[in-house]
């Protein structure tokens, strides 16, 4: 049927359609365009979110990769330095084994970086930032036609094109962050069960340095190479304890020392094991994420365990560089 | 796209390690008692060695494992490499919404000076 006509009942013949129908047909068209649009716009503030999660996530994890390769280097001094108290025949071997631990995770590390710019170049996709110009240019569309008189400045039809084209912008970077999404949730499902498939090991790593760090506090207490009334000093004062000066290391001191030494070792692991967890969680919400973009809960979890990802990786950071006076406590992420 | 997911690692894999570093850390935790309990030097060289080989027993094995993934990591790259170039497609797909409405404005406000000439 020609768009021009309108079908008359009761003479039933196709009449010429008026104009102020026309008009209506019109109106209503471009309103359900506009619902339209401000569905993107919701949508676009949660594929936003989803970029900032993810590219907060992916930053951290690929900070959790430099420590883990820091806390690798550590080990691999302290174990060579243990060997040498213990006098151990040569340790090349476990030092060579040390350093392709250390590649391996280098190459994990580059991996979360390039994941970062993926999220970042998605946050650049859905947010506009162009808008400013797009208006400008809309605006001048809006009274070039106005001053054609092809239509009227104020009138309804004027402002719903020009709120269209308005706003043409965020409906195709939300189509197009539509287009992308599943890619990307099945690419982060991969993530998540990759991460899942090492999180043993990396715990492996934590556990590992707490054990020769403790060792070698125990061996240097134990072989009478230090003096250890310093470290207790300063330890002891940290837990607000007041220290006895010149007084004689008792047993008992010598034994708190060694928990102190491995205590720190502990915290670092349990700090560290938490942002890996808060990192896994990030991720995992993301995934829920994408399946339903009107589940807030999910978007809201992604970036709490991106905050909290960032707030246990920096304590780990803190107690391996300044040791466990400067710390806070740290508890289990769940 | 097909969802190459990576399998889980093997528990079985898991469960040696465990159990490897279990050994190692005892060797670690109780050197210096065990030295003390060897009476003789082989004893205690004995004990030297076995120590080193435990300890590089238990880091291969964790590097076995780290090299085993890079498979899943060269696909996770892969798809990363793909995901990357869509999105830069995208996203300049986008910038040129900007450009196009610059150039409408521009040929409207020419047609409106045309046609208020006309009219004129």
């Amino acid at each position: 049927m020609p768009r021009e006509t309108r079908f008359h009942p009761a003479t039933a013949r196709y009449l010429p359609r008026r104009p102020q129908a026309r008009l209506r047909w019109l109106a209503a068209s471009i309103a359900a365009l506009l619902l339209l649009t401000l569905g993107s716009c919701k949508q676009l503030d949660d594929f936003a979110a989803i970029g900032q999660a993810g590219t907060d996530a992916s930053s951290h994890l690929a900070d959790y990769y430099s420590q883990l390769e820091d806390t690798t280097s550590r080990t691999a001094q302290l174990s060579y330095f243990l060997d040498g108290l213990r006098q151990l025949p040569s340790s090349g071997d476990s030092q060579a084994l040390y350093q392709q631990r250390i590649v391996e995770l280098e190459k994990r590390r580059i991996f979360a970086v390039r994941m970062g710019a993926m999220y970042t170049s998605f946050s650049t996709l859905v947010t506009n930032k162009d808008q400013p110009q797009i208006e400008s240019s809309v605006k001048d569309i809006s009274s070039s036609l106005a001053s054609m008189k092809a239509i009227k400045p104020d009138d309804h039809v004027n402002q719903a094109i020009t709120g269209l084209l308005t706003e043409v912008d965020s409906l195709l970077r939300a189509r197009k962050a539509e287009e992308i999404a599943p890619r990307m949730q099945a690419f982060n499902a991969g993530v998540v069960k990759f991460l899942d498939s090492e999180e043993f090991l990396y715990k492996q790593f934590n556990d590992e340095y707490a054990d020769v760090l403790g060792n070698v506090g125990k061996a240097l207490i134990g072989s009478g190479y230090v003096d250890p009334t310093p470290l207790l000093t300063t330890q002891i004062s940290a837990l607000g304890l007041t220290p006895t000066p010149g007084a004689s290391l008792t047993d008992a001191a010598r034994q708190g020392y060694e928990n102190l030494v491995q205590l720190k070792g502990q915290q670092i692991g349990l700090a560290m094991k938490n942002g890996f967890q808060a990192i896994e969680g990030c991720f995992s919400s993301l995934s829920q994420a994408y399946t339903n973009l009107n589940d807030a809960t999910s978007l809201s979890a992604a970036k709490s365990y991106a905050d909290q990802a960032g707030t246990y990786l920096g304590l780990a950071a803190d107690l391996t560089q300044n040791g466990a006076s400067n710390a806070k406590p740290a508890t289990g992420a769940h | 796209m097909p969802n190459q997911q990576p399998a889980p690692t093997n528990s079985a894999a898991q469960q040696a390690l465990e159990q490897l570093q279990k050994y190692y850390f005892y060797l670690n935790d109780n050197f210096a008692s065990l030295i003390g309990k060897c009476t003789t030097d082989d004893e205690r060289n004995q004990l030297k060695i076995d120590f080193v080989v435990a300890r590089d027993a238990y880091l291969k094995a964790q590097n076995d494992v780290l090299v085993e993934h890079d498979g899943i990591l060269a696909t996770l790259s892969s798809q990363l490499s793909g995901l990357q170039k869509q999105i830069n497609d995208a996203v300049a797909s986008a910038q040129n919404i900007v450009k196009v409405l610059q150039l409408v404005a521009i040929a409207s406000g020419v047609a409106a000076k045309v046609v208020t000439a006309g009219i004129a």
